[in-house]
């Protein structure tokens, strides 16, 4: 039961990108389209669970000044072998996502599950936080995705759903969701919804506005 | 709530401030620009419903000067969704999401304009001349001497603008002529809700929006269109609380080593 908690929590409960706020920037880049976002989920929890299994395999044997240089060190190396990959097999694809899949080496998200939970449970709980919170970033990021790619060219997976007035269509493709606060905008409206369902998850006020009666009583 | 200066008060002397320039606007753009201000009304209208019904958050007139502005503004050939689509982001993203107006960051209509634009750079927009620059004048006489606009951002705005433009080696007397500019300058630059409300602030403030308009029109947007305007003061009033703050402290800072 509480391994299936650690499985599921991060989807939405516990998200990593709408409810801690990690991952933004991948976020806003490779999401102009849904091929580039579903490539980045696929290799940000490819990274994320293997970095998550092996730190949390040696975890007695890394000494506690120098762990961030070690989880960086395997983080890193999985890193180059993703790319690796991607360029062998999606070449296409890992120029379209250039240095993005380099930098899942600062994404707060990998480095933030390994000194938060890797480093304190064993491998096969770690495992289950690293794949449901790679589960959660990818459920994030094919949203953003889908919407941008629908709204913003009328294609999904570069196939065309809605035929654009350019090829004689009826469909105006909106030119704001390809550019990058097009997806700083369906973040937020996605946090507000998530945090309107589930008000658990709303922050507390760091300011409040006094009301007029307020005012005029200070 | 007593007394007559109220929320509504205002908005219902911005509005009416508005008018002269949205019937020149009329004049100078035909139908279209009434057809825009009437479904961007009904649209802000809608918005404020939803969130009065929502959250309880009390409608304003102020739909009326954002009706105005984006039918002053965006004189082009978008279709109904278009300007639906960019006024219900505005609108609530713009205004209503932050409690309403007189608790927004950023102008309703700025952001309902920045958004149709960004979105559809296609379509082209008109700027509007003489006529709707002159009729400008009577409704910013009456905002200033009520005290809604502060006369320090009307100034410090003109002066951003000119020095601008003679940093760039232009004639800022072009931009005068140019009625977007003129009504962007007093509706949504001096906008009394989000722009700085400190006194060295609102120097600083209107110097930011004049410079950053004249840079944006003479080196990119040009002046036949209104987008200088709106992203100058779209940039400007991000910066605003930021300015007041900035004021605020160094004055305080001054006053503590004045009187220890």
């Amino acid at each position: 039961m509480k391994a299936m908690r650690t499985l599921y929590g991060p989807i939405i409960d516990n998200n990593p990108v709408t409810l801690q706020i990690l991952g933004i920037c991948s976020a806003l880049a490779v999401t102009t389209s849904l091929a580039t976002a579903t490539i980045m989920s696929v290799a940000l929890t490819a990274v994320l669970l293997a970095g998550s299994v092996v730190i949390s395999l040696i975890r007695r044997h890394i000494p506690n000044s120098i762990r961030l240089i070690v989880q960086i060190t395997i983080i890193a190396s999985l890193v180059i072998v993703t790319d690796q990959i991607i360029q062998a097999y999606v070449f296409e694809m890992s120029q379209r996502l250039s240095i993005f899949v380099g930098l899942i080496v600062t994404n707060c998200l990998v480095l933030g599950r390994a000194e938060a939970f890797a480093m304190h449970n064993p491998p096969g709980s770690s495992a289950l936080d690293a794949l449901g919170n790679g589960l959660g970033y990818s459920l994030i990021l094919l949203i953003v995705g889908f919407l941008r790619e629908l709204f913003g060219a009328g294609t999904l997976y570069g196939h065309t759903v809605f035929v654009t007035v350019h090829d004689g269509g009826w469909f105006v493709p909106l030119h704001l969701m390809l550019l990058a606060p097009s997806a700083f905008f369906i973040l937020g409206l996605l946090i507000w919804i998530i945090r309107a369902v589930r008000p658990a998850q709303v922050e507390l006020a760091e300011f409040e506005i006094a009301t007029e009666k307020e005012g005029a009583a200070r | 709530m007593g007394g007559v200066w109220h929320r509504e008060t205002i908005s219902w002397l911005i509005a009416a401030a508005a008018f002269p320039a949205a019937c020149a606007a009329i004049g100078t753009f035909g139908p279209v620009a009434l057809w825009h201000m009437l479904l961007a009304l009904g649209v802000a209208i809608v918005w404020q419903l939803i969130f009065l019904w929502a959250r309880a958050q009390p409608v304003s007139p102020i739909a009326l000067v954002t009706a105005i502005s984006i039918g002053v503004l965006a004189p082009g050939d978008f279709s109904p969704w278009q300007i639906i689509l960019a006024v219900s982001f505005g609108a609530v993203i713009g205004e209503q999401i932050f409690g309403g107006w007189g608790r927004n960051i950023i102008n309703a209509a700025v952001a309902s304009l920045a958004f149709l634009y960004f979105a559809f750079p296609q379509t082209l927009v008109a700027g509007g001349g003489h006529l709707l620059a002159l009729s400008v004048i009577p409704g910013a006489l009456l905002l200033v001497a009520t005290g809604i606009v502060s006369w320090q951002i009307v100034v410090s705005a003109i002066l951003g603008v000119a020095l601008a433009s003679f940093a760039l080696g232009q004639d800022p007397t072009i931009i005068a002529a140019q009625g977007s500019m003129v009504f962007g300058l007093v509706f949504l630059v001096c906008d009394p809700v989000t722009s700085s409300a400190t006194r060295p602030g609102r120097w600083v403030y209107g110097l930011l929006a004049g410079g950053l308009l004249a840079l944006f029109g003479w080196t990119d947007t040009g002046f036949d269109g209104p987008q200088a305007v709106v992203f100058a003061t779209l940039v400007a009033s991000l910066f605003a609380p930021l300015v007041d703050a900035a004021a605020i402290s160094v004055a305080s800072r001054f006053r503590r080593s004045r009187n220890g």
